[in-house]
């Protein structure tokens, strides 16, 4: 379970006296910008002509029923589910969003192309129980390539490319804390964080685990781009790397197309790799023959389609699929 | 000398031989100071009597001088005839008369009429100390929870809180309570008398389709002095009443909290909350009459972080926008009060400056009023059946607006409404509001009729109305009174909806009416019904976000009232009103379909005074909300449901007062202590929503809340 804020404190008696109203006790919400769960649109944009909605299922990094999605373009209807192409001249986008469950939202989001949002870099950072602004950025960390090792360290998330954007940082509800920084750089604790008078200091730790999240960045204009995030926390690999997201394999596999099979698991990835089997490099054509019919046409599977619901767990796990392997990242 | 045992102060009086020095005596009551004017002085055959101010010269006599006066307990002491000057007496009051009062019985020039005075204001649980604060123990009054936004919120039989004006000795103040909620801007002890008139006013209150609230300030005794000072856990204040030579007197007080001076910024506030007020009243007693100069201010400061830093991390707490509020209004009056012949004539003339700074980071703005008023009435009897009321009244503000945002801030809607808003401004808005009116007041035997007729207009929305008021008094046994009324009231929308509206609005229009009946029950009991409603065209509907809309809107209801009271010992009250109030067909924002009041203030001996107080209120009406994303900033927005559909609590508060008094021979020191108390499920303020409003909750104040002040009174 994600902590959540205490209570509000009420101030000295004599302010809740004068100003009774601004300082009553505000209760914590379960939800929260920070935090993914429950259900959620996360974010919503245009990318490569075609319309983009973050559906977050509330389960973790998977669906296992389709959302269904409503899109039109400046009043007009444009279409339905996932892959809606945009048409040239478009300025605005509406979507109206529904889950099985009857969670509804709807919005709206300027076109605007943005190019790719750049790689993440990665450190552990050893914290103290401070957890204030000052005491975090007094320490620096060791980068590494996907979590860190020992879970009672923070793990740095640095986005190098900042400029312009403003950055969203959110958590899948599993135990973990993203803290924020400054404008291009966060800290994911596996822990409770607890505020008392004022002073933010980490609370109970939730032990080694595999944590999630999505990162949005925003250029306030609509040119908005995404990325889901593996963050392993205490967990050995090897890993395959794919963008920001990190399966464990049987064995380390080099970068390049890689055929995988996957089965059902837990959250917050809801999937495991069965099978990993190194195809060709990346500089290579995809190899055929892998296109599933969720997913529109390309042969290479997007682990944000099962994120975002645009594939449900029944029709990617048992199936050959085709990913790209990244290297690890380089240490800046 | 001779010593009194007992609480009795030494009384000494010198012998008065006829070749002794002159001996004069002043008798003052014990524990005020005050002079007891009439008291015999009586020794041996010969007996003299005090002045106004309490002195007299004694007779010569050998013996014991006996003092006694009404309602005071006699002393009989024996006198050293060797000591001339002028020797104080204190005579201590009798055990209360038990002196019923009929509340039903005063006369009013309105129909509809409840009155607050000082001395139940300063003794009712729940008021600590503030004279507007019982103002919601009145029938047809809502009653709003303790420390909301809403809690300063004056809102009569329904209407909006903007639809009901305050008068402050016969002027409108820019705004009646410290940080609109927390304490009014008068000083108990300089109130006279605070009175509401609910709805169906007479002609002489226009430009207020809700109803009025009228405060009089106290006028200095001639005869003494008296001062005060009094603090509590969160003021300091001091008083001084006191003639001024033979023709003048003055009245002032002030006050400021403390809190700021204690305590500075925290994880709340960014400048601790701070507050003060004046009230300065001078008198010139002339033939006939007086003249008089009033000077009154107030002003309110705070800054606080806008979002609720608990909930925030630290990057976003350190980003935390500061609103810094500060607010503060100065009034200066010159009234008249002339009887000439049978017609008394009563004058206001006021200028009133306002000035409104709210700022967050580089956006702020900043209100600035300039409000000249005038307001007469003259009132004279043209025999024994036939009184002629007549009078008018203007307004002329001028109001100077300067926003600078770049976005919207609804949620700072009550504390910098123009910010709120969003649309930069530089403007002034000039307009001029007034009335006149014309009542005869015809008495034919048991019954009293009244045919007022009033002409309203305002320039801003360049419109004029013809308000005929009608009522009828009947005295059916000397027991038993009915009462009726029947009239139309307009007002005109405030400036800023005006400027901000699409289309040109129009003066709200209100017909309004009431039937009303009261009985004094074996002349100590009083019971009264009074059933009203009130039809309203284009009650104007003025929301952050959304256009300034015109709307219709009725209420109705009945009031049902008791009470019994036996000055300066006693009085229980309570109240029960049921009523609905509508806009466009919906509930009204503060529709509260029941509202209910209990007060009981009782003086068990001079020193005790025990009181509680109960409220129970239907919750306020709100709009829910549900949230739609807007992509380009990660952010949610308000969509407004069904408006009004959603309810608060009930609210329900219970309120004690423990009093303890000790007199001196010429001070009194008073510690008192109450005790609030909102049962955890009535204890709803407001509704907050999640950050992308999927779900809500209220916002609780404090269930419990004891509050000591200790006063002393010279």
């Amino acid at each position: 379970m994600r902590p959540l804020p205490p209570p509000r404190r009420p101030a000295w008696p004599a302010a809740v006296a004068l100003l009774g109203g601004a300082a009553g006790c505000q209760p914590a919400f379960p939800v929260e910008r920070h935090l993914l769960g429950p259900p959620r649109l996360a974010a919503l944009g245009a990318a490569d002509g075609e319309a983009r909605a973050a559906v977050y299922s509330g389960l973790g990094l998977f669906h296992d029923d389709a959302p269904a999605l409503w899109w039109s373009a400046d009043g007009r209807p444009l279409g339905e589910g996932f892959g809606v192409a945009v048409p040239d001249g478009a300025a605005r986008l509406e979507v109206e969003v529904e889950l099985p469950d009857g969670s509804a939202w709807s919005g709206g989001v300027d076109v605007r192309e943005a190019p790719p949002l750049g790689a993440l870099q990665r450190a552990q950072v050893p914290l103290s129980r401070d957890l204030s602004l000052a005491a975090r950025r007094s320490v620096d960390g060791a980068p590494v390539p996907d979590g860190v090792d020992d879970d009672q360290d923070a793990l740095r998330l640095s986005f190098g490319a900042a400029d312009g954007l403003e950055l969203r940082w959110m958590l899948v509800d599993a135990g973990a804390t993203v803290l924020e920084l400054d404008e291009a750089r966060a800290d994911v604790i596996a822990a409770e964080v607890l505020r008392d008078d004022g002073a933010w200091t980490r609370g109970r730790w939730t032990g080694p685990a595999p944590h999630a999240g999505l990162l949005l960045g925003l250029d306030g204009r609509g040119g908005n781009r995404w990325t889901w995030m593996d963050l392993p926390f205490g967990e050995d690999g090897p890993w395959l790397r794919i963008g920001e997201r990190r399966l464990p394999v049987p064995e380390a596999l080099p970068p390049g197309w890689v055929e995988l099979r996957l089965a059902d698991g837990p959250p917050p990835a809801g999937v495991e790799v069965e099978q990993a089997r190194w195809l060709a490099p990346a500089e290579d054509p995809p190899p055929p023959g892998y296109a599933l019919a969720c997913g529109g046409g390309p042969d290479a599977f997007d682990l944000a389609w099962l994120a975002e619901g645009r594939c449900v767990r029944a029709e990617v796990v048992g199936r050959a699929l085709l990913v790209l392997s990244d290297p690890p990242a380089e240490a800046p | 000398m001779i010593a009194v045992p007992g609480l009795i102060p030494a009384l000494v009086l010198g012998g008065a031989a006829a070749a002794q020095p002159p001996v004069r005596a002043r008798v003052l009551v014990h524990g005020s100071g005050d002079p007891v004017e009439g008291a015999a002085l009586r020794c041996g055959g010969a007996e003299v009597h005090t002045d106004p101010a309490g002195e007299a010269a004694l007779p010569p006599c050998d013996g014991p001088v006996e003092v006694r006066a009404v309602g005071y307990i006699t002393q009989e002491l024996s006198v050293d005839p060797g000591r001339g000057g002028v020797w104080r007496v204190h005579l201590k009051p009798e055990p209360t008369i038990a002196e019923v009062v009929v509340e039903a019985r005063a006369e009013s020039p309105h129909p509809s009429r409840q009155v607050l005075d000082r001395e139940r204001v300063e003794k009712v649980p729940g008021a600590f100390e503030d004279p507007f604060r019982l103002a919601q123990s009145l029938p047809g009054v809502a009653s709003t929870p303790e420390y909301s936004p809403s809690a300063g919120a004056f809102v009569l039989r329904g209407a909006a809180p903007g639809e009901s004006r305050v008068f402050f000795d016969g002027v409108e103040l820019p705004y009646l309570y410290h940080f609109q909620q927390y304490a009014s801007v008068v000083h108990s002890r300089l109130l006279d008398e605070l009175a509401v008139y609910p709805s169906s006013t007479g002609p002489a209150w226009g430009d207020a389709v809700g109803g009025v609230a009228a405060i009089r300030s106290r006028r200095a005794d001639p005869l003494r002095a008296h001062a005060g000072v009094n603090v509590n856990a969160i003021t300091g204040a001091g008083y001084v009443l006191t003639p001024i030579g033979e023709h003048l007197s003055l009245s002032a007080s002030a006050r400021r909290s403390f809190a700021d001076l204690l305590d500075d910024a925290n994880d709340q506030y960014t400048v601790w909350p701070a507050f003060w007020d004046y009230l300065t009243r001078v008198d010139r007693r002339v033939s006939g009459g007086s003249y008089g100069l009033t000077l009154i201010g107030a002003g309110d400061r705070y800054g606080r972080y806008v979002g609720d830093t608990g909930l925030m991390d630290p990057l976003a707490q350190a980003a935390a926008p500061d609103l810094r509020f500060e607010r503060a209004f100065h009034g200066a009056m010159l009234h008249a009060d002339l009887v000439r012949g049978s017609a008394r004539h009563e004058s206001v003339v006021a200028l009133v400056v306002d000035r409104w700074a709210a700022d967050v980071g580089a956006e702020g703005q900043l209100r600035q009023t300039l409000a000249p008023q005038l307001r007469h009435q003259t009132t004279a009897r043209l025999g024994d059946r036939l009184t002629l009321a007549g009078g008018g009244d203007l307004r002329a503000p001028r109001v100077q607006r300067e926003v600078d945002a770049r976005r919207g801030w609804p949620e700072l809607q009550a504390e910098a409404p123009l910010l709120a808003q969003g649309a930069p401004l530089d403007d002034t808005l000039s307009r001029v509001t007034g009335g006149v009116w014309a009542e005869p007041r015809l008495r034919l035997g048991p019954a009293l009729l009244r045919g007022g007729l009033r002409v309203q207009a305002d320039s801003l929305v360049q419109a004029a109305a013809l308000e005929p008021r009608l009522s009828a008094e009947v005295e059916a046994t000397p027991d038993l009174r009915l009462r009726a009324a029947f009239g139309r009231t307009t007002q005109a929308p405030e400036a800023d909806s005006v400027a901000r509206a699409a289309d040109p609005l129009r003066l709200i229009d209100a017909w309004q009416g009431l039937a009303a009946v009261d009985w004094a029950v074996a002349g100590r009991w009083e019971l009264g019904a009074e059933a009203w409603a009130r039809r309203v065209d284009g009650a104007v509907l003025d929301l952050p976000g959304a256009p300034v809309a015109q709307v219709d809107g009725e209420a109705y209801g009945v009031e049902l009232t008791t009470r019994s009271r036996i000055r300066e010992r006693f009085f229980a009250y309570a109240s029960l009103a049921l009523a609905r109030s509508f806009r466009a067909d919906a509930p009204g924002p503060f529709d509260q379909p029941v509202i209910a009041n209990a007060v009981v203030s009782w003086d068990p001996t001079d020193a005790w005074n025990l009181g509680l107080r109960w409220r129970l209120a239907s919750g306020l009406p709100y709009t829910p909300l549900s949230g739609e994303y807007e992509g380009n900033t990660d952010t949610w927005s308000p969509v407004q449901g069904d408006a009004y559909s959603a309810r608060l609590p009930t609210y329900q508060k219970l309120d004690l007062h423990v009093e303890r008094a000790w007199a001196f021979p010429s001070w009194t020191l008073t510690g008192y202590l109450e005790a609030w108390w909102v049962p955890a499920r009535g204890n709803a303020m407001y509704v907050v929503h999640a950050y992308d409003y999927s779900q809500s909750a209220t916002v609780a104040g404090p269930p419990i809340l004891p509050l000591m002040g200790l006063r002393a009174d010279l």
